[in-house]
């Protein structure tokens, strides 16, 4: 048996490193959720330290949207989410403190650590083909 | 920098496109729009205000075994009051002396009451 073929199983890994992907910003996704939900932002008045819900509007207007192959967005429809998210002032002069917590969860939630975790489950699913 | 020289850099920077502060009915002047921090609660602005942050955002990155990158950034907010708007003109004018900074747009909302502002991160 001298001559031989290697074939570089790409379809399967590629769709391992591509579940991991979804995977791991779906985690990512409840980080930024808990971010929201959380008693961790100051405000002017009392109760502080507090949450980012008042109606609860913000929060359920969270769309995590998978594109394969490669990418994958998350958004909050409403209105005010920026202004949430940066702080504003309004009309009447008064301002409202910036609860940035989409830059907050991304500086301290680890997501390369998350994926390669993930990565390598997947990858250990993919068997030989027959 | 120190958000007092950042102050001053952009007051000399945007001085002919600032609004201005003034109080009570009789409208006294205050001076130009541009401060560190939140204005007095009697103030009120016309034109394009600028509030700077008075301490600046400090975000520590690990580095390699026990070292860091410290990178403090200052926040400047560009508010639109009235109109004609300078909004955009400031913008660029700031962004085109600090090239590293950020710039993140906050649509007004008539029915929120949300004034047309933009917020600016120049690293210090």
């Amino acid at each position: 048996m001298p001559d031989f073929e290697v074939h570089f199983n790409t379809v399967q890994l590629l769709g391992a490193a591509q579940a991991a992907f979804k995977d791991a910003n779906m985690l990512l996704g409840i980080e930024l959720q808990k971010s929201i939900t959380k008693n961790r932002w100051s405000w002017p008045n009392e109760p502080s330290p507090r949450d980012i819900i008042d109606k609860g509007q913000l929060r359920d207007s969270y769309s995590p949207t998978p594109m394969p192959p490669d990418m994958y967005e998350h958004s909050w429809g409403t209105e005010y989410a920026m202004a949430v998210h940066e702080g504003a002032v309004f009309k009447d002069g008064h301002s409202m403190p910036s609860r940035p917590w989409v830059s907050a969860t991304l500086r301290e939630y680890d997501f390369a650590g998350a994926y390669s975790k993930l990565a390598k489950l997947e990858l250990a699913k993919v068997k030989d083909p027959p | 920098m120190t958000p007092a020289q950042l102050q001053v850099a952009l007051a000399a920077l945007l001085s002919d496109l600032l609004g201005e502060y003034t109080t009570g009915e009789q409208r006294i002047p205050r001076g130009p729009a541009i401060r560190v921090g939140e204005p007095p609660s009697d103030y009120r602005a016309t034109g394009l205000e600028v509030r700077i942050g008075g301490h600046p955002d400090m975000t520590n990155t690990p580095l390699y075994g026990t070292e860091s990158n410290l990178a403090e950034t200052l926040l400047v907010r560009l508010v639109q009051h009235g109109n004609p708007s300078n909004l955009t003109r400031a913008t660029r004018r700031v962004v085109r002396a600090y090239s590293d900074a950020s710039v993140t747009r906050i649509d007004g909302s008539e029915q929120l009451g949300i004034l047309d502002q933009v917020v600016i991160h120049i690293p210090s």
